[in-house]
């Protein structure tokens, strides 16, 4: 799986990776608002099979702190 | 799509860094005004967005723009935006700097992200249509 996240302030994209708390850890510790993400989820062979809830990203607002020394 | 172009490479890891985006290169990116404007090519970075230097070497993620070779890529930031009743629009972008000096990028094939460095106001001389 690949959680391509792009920013919904410059409509770039920030980083891919290959797990969603990779992926949760990479946009924390760039000091990037949860809420200003979308991301979406592709399969093994790069097509496109999801996009995380609003709801989930909510809960990435809430992570540890210490998610930023990742 | 590197075949015969330039890149940088990592002495130590071999890893390619930067690649020459050829010319004639085709890519889409969504826009948020039509026609579009420089500020529609601007880097996360350029519009302003502070990031954390914690991670430097993804630095240039923040300091690139993103197309897309595959135009339903950018379909699908157009459809999150429009559903977020954002206005959006889909750029079609032809790289042909010609003489000029060469636009260097990063590019992803299993997404199809280009990661494009350049001047706002060069990478919008590149629009060829809105789609």
């Amino acid at each position: 799986m690949a959680y391509e996240v792009v920013s919904t302030a410059s409509w770039n994209v920030l980083g891919t990776f290959e797990d969603e708390s990779i992926a949760r850890a990479a946009v924390v510790s760039l000091g990037v608002d949860p809420h200003d993400v979308v991301v979406y989820v592709s399969d093994d062979a790069g097509e496109p099979v999801d996009e995380l809830a609003d709801a989930e990203l909510a809960r990435w607002a809430g992570i540890s702190p210490l998610a930023r020394f990742f | 799509m590197y075949g015969s172009v330039r890149v940088l490479k990592d002495s130590e890891t071999g890893h390619v860094l930067l690649q020459e985006v050829p010319d004639g290169t085709v890519a889409y990116r969504m826009v948020q005004n039509n026609p579009p404007q420089a500020i529609d090519f601007q880097s996360h970075y350029e519009r302003g967005r502070v990031v954390s230097l914690a991670r430097p070497f993804r630095a240039y993620e923040v300091l690139g723009v993103s197309v897309f070779r595959d135009q339903a890529r950018a379909q699908r930031l157009v459809d999150t935006a429009q559903r977020r009743a954002e206005p959006a629009w889909i750029a079609r972008l032809v790289f042909a700097h010609g003489g000029t000096a060469a636009l260097w990028g990063v590019y992803k094939e299993r997404t199809g992200h280009l990661e494009v460095f350049g001047l706002p106001q060069d990478l919008l001389a590149s629009v060829d249509s809105v789609l």
